[in-house]
């Protein structure tokens, strides 16, 4: 995706995505009561497969989905270690739930990292709406638990049927954080042409 | 009453509200079970998630209307496009809160609008 802007549309795309994951810091900051910073952002529109999930040493890995509905078409993906979710489990729940079998306790854990998903990816749907000037929303986010090995195949049978491909990974950052998840997002074409517009009206 | 589809969410609520003094009465996790328990409990208040698996908030806040329940309604939701948010009030929500929000945020917004 990224290759099919200029040098001007990509700014603005640049400054989209970054805008959107400071917005999504913002609210991982408040979740988890402690600054954090974003370490690092990349990109890229060509190859949606997330690199580190080559490696079968990775174990389990959290997939969280978030499909958009409204004016644009698209899926985000929140993707977490099982080392991640640890640190995310310590740093926001209660020992009685973390170390609880129990499926009420199960719940409580999906539903916490699905909340942070919810907020995360609203945090960028947000920025993306005010400054594309369209309605998008997020659905309700659905958890998957996969193995490293089956994540990139995975996310190469959800860009099917989509013509346009963001992959944008974010590295979070904190002293009681120490986490770097992939944020994997899926956009139909109609997304680059709205940077187009916009950069062509002024 | 606390309608929103993350257990997680609704165990938040519930031990911020409760710890302050309210009873929740009912909690509901999509927006049929929403409806029909609002209709039976008419609570003083329903906090309401806006992204729900079977509806949004915002096709709830009108039913509850066209079905007569006077119950103050404070959205709760991630989304927090200003748009929506206006249009949640226009649609007769008290007040919106946009996720996430520390335990003050939400006792501030309950205690004023119950006041």
């Amino acid at each position: 995706m990224i290759e099919h802007l200029n040098e001007n549309e990509l700014k603005v795309a640049t400054k989209l995505i970054f805008d959107g994951l400071s917005m999504a810091k913002s609210s991982m900051e408040q979740i988890l009561k402690s600054p954090i910073s974003i370490e690092k952002i990349e990109y890229d529109g060509n190859d949606l497969g997330v690199k580190r999930f080559f490696n079968e040493k990775e174990g389990n890995v959290h997939l969280i989905k978030t499909e958009l509905m409204g004016d644009l078409k698209g899926t985000s993906h929140l993707i977490f270690s099982e080392t991640e979710v640890s640190h995310l489990y310590k740093a926001c729940l209660p020992d009685s739930i973390i170390l609880d079998d129990s499926n009420e306790s199960k719940l409580m854990k999906m539903g916490f990292l699905s909340e942070i998903d919810n907020m995360v990816a609203a945090a960028v749907i947000t920025e993306f709406s005010n400054f594309l000037g369209i309605e998008i929303y997020g659905k309700v986010p659905s958890l998957k638990v996969l193995e490293a090995t089956e994540v990139n195949e995975y996310l190469a049978d959800e860009s099917k049927g989509y013509d346009s491909v963001v992959h944008f990974k974010a590295v979070f950052h904190g002293k009681e954080l120490d986490i770097s998840p992939d944020f994997v997002w899926v956009f139909q074409n109609k997304f680059v042409d709205k940077i187009k517009d916009l950069v062509s009206v002024g | 009453m606390i309608v929103d589809d993350s257990i997680y969410m609704r165990s938040l609520i519930k031990t911020t509200l409760v710890g302050a003094g309210f009873d929740v009465v009912g909690e509901a996790e999509n927006g049929e079970r929403a409806i029909d328990l609002a209709i039976e409990l008419q609570p003083d208040l329903i906090t309401l998630d806006n992204i729900l698996p079977d509806m949004m908030g915002f096709e709830i806040l009108k039913v509850l209307k066209d079905e007569g329940v006077e119950s103050i309604v404070i959205m709760v939701s991630a989304v927090g496009q200003q748009t929506v948010v206006n249009k949640g009030l226009s649609l007769g929500a008290a007040e919106y809160i946009v996720k996430p929000f520390t335990e003050e945020d939400l006792l501030s917004v309950v205690n004023r609008v119950m006041g």
